[in-house]
């Protein structure tokens, strides 16, 4: 018997204790993951509406350009929030939602939500980093699996990791392979493995995230890509710089694109798109879904707000319906806009946004 | 497998199940017998046989040892064929490329053209362990301390019980065989103390060792570029992490055989808290020690035959030490060092390194420690020679390139303060006394946060045992 209640005793003084340690752990500082994330839970009753993304809405939606048009268009006193990160992909964006969302913001009444595509697979060669383990919550890791059913196949790089899978049962069997990621990613988290020398570093705060509280106040998010200290977006740019036609290239083959719409069958997570839209609407915002203009052609997006399962899509990546955000000098590198060229998104961004005011006032 | 794995966990918690559940002392010994060949086997099956070979040889030994009681000489020849079969496992497998290769530069060097051969081998692992714990089945026989196992599979089981196979401690046939004679029971099984051990031989490991081995190996990769500050802060890291590692794993070891009801020899007692090198060697490996001091040191004269020979005897039990870790000259130089300074504390001349203060007796031990091991950790006489140059003269190379070497973290010197306080606290007992009688309840209210709060230190990069490679 007392044993038994030593054994009981161990597992309740982990659990209590591991709920203290990982609660302690903090965002990754990544491209700014931690100190967007921060700010906005310190500023929740400053903003009305949030643009949620990657880098694209990072470096390409301006705020105070955005709030000025808008106000323009007669919707004064609007603000807005841009909270794209580098990288973020699907689930680590509801990752960082979820967080906002739980915050119980009362102002906040529209959530921008850039292409959900609720992508499974770990494009990083490196599955162990930061980000990764982050979104790996209990929910979202659960959600990554199930989506896997969608996916279509492993990305080149994962061949090899995944060959035994691949060769054992053919099409779809590689998928336990990358399950398995994610249960490692998900049990890295919630046991906060590794995660001792950053809790500590936050502690005496050694870990200076970029970009600072005071650059996020000035912009409300937006980061000028001009000043992006990361190395890989200066070369990004001198890339994008050297071979003027590969835009144009790109363009052209996005509007031969945009004429094929085929309505998904399989191959997208109905689930999780349906679940996040909930999940805004519980928190007494509304979602609006939107494609960024870099170049791509989105498909998938266009034919879910064809059926209806996206309730409101901004399709800026249209050629026919923006062509003012074409133009090669707009843009930094193949997917981002230069400052100017974000300016530029912000107010179109506004004037879209108005017009569906505008609707619903009707 | 390493202790540290998580999959140990599932095979430990299985063999321990399975162990408690049979009720006859055979069924149990060859269960773990089973258990530790399917845990050798999972680093190479192949090297089974050795294991095999090794047991095998002693078991014939041994035997021939005690039927030719009194006549020493059929005795001496059953003796040399244990000591031929284990060593030439030992020589051909971990020596023969390192004395051949030595040998062809040599008469190279002499201006003698010679191409001699190579085996190129892979070191089984823990070869150097066990064939030191089959050869003192058959020297504690010949030299009377000991009678045969009574079973083959006794004798299976002392060589190649899993939680000392592959990197001790050592154990002595004489300490451990007796223990099989009579099954064990839950009784002689300290629950809480084996618990306690095998959370901080992981704590050691796992969250120390493995987490200065990047700087430590970054500091290595570019020897001479470094500046001696961040030289001598890697040394004082390699110190650190050598003692977490090989410590560590003997605590798991020790905890694990402890929850099968088996007690296998300390073998540190806090070695960092020495005053002297020979003090430090008292503490540090100590079943090495005993190992070369029964078998080595004792049968060359000990000190029965004079001042001098005892010097003698003893620097070179410290160069066969020295070679026991590995086939290389710097293992060689290394173990002549310390051989020599062991045997300047003891002549006259070194009398005055006792009449400094208490700490600074400690500061000389590590000083001579921490400059010594950059033999050990470098691959050549060469490399250590441009450490060891920068470490004494401050004088280095072009810096390197940024981020080559990465800085120091921060969090590890908080860390590393309380590791050792806790490790002086510790060789008090008392703090191991209190924790191991505690009730159950608070005994599992404190593991359970201890285990919560280690879990976020384990390194994501975990390194292989440094002892594994000897």
């Amino acid at each position: 018997m007392r044993p038994a209640l030593g054994v009981l005793s161990f597992i309740l003084t982990f659990l209590v204790v591991n709920r203290l340690v990982v609660a302690r752990v903090p965002l990754p500082p990544e491209a700014g993951m931690r100190t967007k994330t921060e700010f906005l839970l310190d500023h929740l009753e400053d903003y009305d509406a949030i643009w949620i993304g990657s880098s694209a809405t990072l470096y390409g939606l301006r705020p105070l350009e955005f709030n000025d048009e808008l106000a323009k268009l007669g919707y004064p006193g609007f603000r807005i929030y841009n909270l794209g990160v580098g990288g973020m992909g699907s689930f680590e964006t509801i990752s960082v939602l979820r967080r906002v969302l739980a915050a119980g913001p009362k102002r906040l009444k529209w959530v921008f939500y850039e292409e959900p595509l609720f992508d499974a697979l770990l494009w990083y060669p490196d599955i162990v980093n930061q980000r990764y383990i982050q979104w790996h919550d209990a929910r979202n890791t659960l959600s990554a699996i199930r989506a896997l059913e969608y996916a279509k196949e492993p990305p080149a790089y994962k061949a090899e990791e995944y060959e035994s899978f691949l060769l054992a049962g053919g099409d779809g069997e590689w998928r336990r392979g990358a399950a398995a990621e994610h249960i490692e990613l998900g049990l890295r988290r919630e046991l906060a493995v590794g995660q001792g020398p950053r809790i500590y570093e936050s502690l005496v705060h050694e870990d200076e995230a970029w970009p600072t509280f005071d650059a996020i106040a000035e912009t409300d998010g937006w980061m000028d890509i001009t000043r992006d200290p990361a190395p890989g977006a200066k070369k990004a740019h001198d890339e994008f710089l050297a071979r003027p036609k590969q835009w144009d290239k790109r363009v052209a083959n996005m509007i031969r694109l945009e004429k094929a719409r085929p309505v998904p069958e399989g191959h997208y997570d109905l689930d999780s798109l349906r679940q996040l839209i909930a999940d805004i609407r519980a928190a007494g915002a509304e979602p609006i879904m939107y494609v960024p203009p870099r170049g791509l052609p989105s498909t998938m997006m266009m034919s879910l707000a064809d059926r209806g399962e996206i309730p409101t899509l901004f399709p800026f990546h249209i050629t026919s319906e923006f062509p003012e955000l074409l133009p090669r000098e707009l843009h930094y590198d193949e997917g981002h806009f230069n400052p100017e060229g974000a300016a530029l998104w912000s107010r179109v961004f506004a004037q879209r946004f108005a017009r569906h005011l505008d609707s619903l006032k009707d | 497998m390493l202790f540290v794995e998580f999959r140990f966990l599932f095979f430990f918690a299985a063999v321990l199940i399975v162990h408690w559940g049979l009720r006859w002392n055979l069924a149990r010994k060859i269960w773990l017998l089973l258990a530790s060949y399917a845990f050798y086997a999972g680093w190479d099956w192949r090297f089974l046989g050795l294991i095999l070979f090794s047991t095998l040889v002693d078991w014939v030994a041994g035997a021939g040892i005690h039927r030719n009681e009194g006549r020493r000489g059929i005795q001496r020849a059953w003796l040399g064929l244990s000591l031929a079969g284990n060593l030439g496992l030992l020589g051909t497998f971990k020596y023969f490329d390192f004395f051949s290769e030595t040998a062809e530069g040599f008469l190279n060097w002499l201006g003698v053209g010679a191409s001699l051969p190579v085996l190129n081998l892979v070191l089984p692992v823990g070869i150097s362990f066990y064939t030191f714990q089959t050869l003192s089945y058959s020297l504690d026989i010949y030299f009377g301390k000991l009678k045969p196992a009574r079973s083959l599979l006794d004798l299976a089981l002392f060589v190649g019980f899993f939680p000392q196979l592959v990197a001790g401690p050592i154990v002595l046939a004489k300490e451990f065989l007796g223990q099989l004679d009579s099954a064990r029971t839950r009784a002689m099984v300290p629950v809480q103390w084996a618990l306690i051990l095998f959370f901080v031989g992981f704590v050691k490991k796992s969250c120390l060792s493995d987490a200065l081995s990047p700087f430590v190996d970054a500091v290595h990769a570019v020897p001479g570029a470094v500046d001696a500050w961040t030289v001598w802060i890697s040394a004082f890291a390699f110190s650190c992490q050598i003692y977490c590692d090989f410590s560590g794993y003997t605590d798991m070891a020790i905890g694990c055989a402890a929850l099968l009801g088996y007690r296998l020899p300390t073998n540190f007692n806090a070695p960092y808290l020495g005053k002297s090198v020979g003090e430090f060697w008292k503490r540090w490996h100590v079943t090495l020690g005993r190992w070369f001091f029964e078998y080595v040191y004792v049968p060359m004269g000990g000190s029965r035959k004079g001042a001098y020979r005892s010097l003698w005897n003893l620097w070179v039990v410290f160069v066969l030490s020295g070679l026991w870790h590995g086939a290389g000259l710097t293992y060689i130089v290394y173990g002549m060092i310390h051989g020599a300074f062991v045997v300047f504390e003891r002549i006259p001349a070194g009398q005055f390194l006792r009449k400094l203060p208490g700490w600074l007796q400690t500061v000389y031990m590590h000083f001579v420690w921490m400059v010594t091991m950059t033999l050990f950790r470098s691959p050549t006489i060469g490399e250590a020679t441009t450490i060891v140059s920068t470490m004494l003269t401050g004088r280095s190379g072009p810096a390197p390139e940024a981020g080559v070497v990465p800085p120091v973290p921060t969090w590890m010197i908080p860390t590393l303060a309380c590791a050792f306080l806790v490790h002086v606290i510790w060789q008090t007992g008392q703090l191991e006394r209190r924790w191991s009688e505690a009730s159950p309840i608070t005994f599992g209210a404190i593991m359970g946060a201890a285990v919560a709060l280690a879990i976020p230190w384990i390194s994501t990069n975990p390194a292989p045992y440094i002892y594994f490679a000897f």
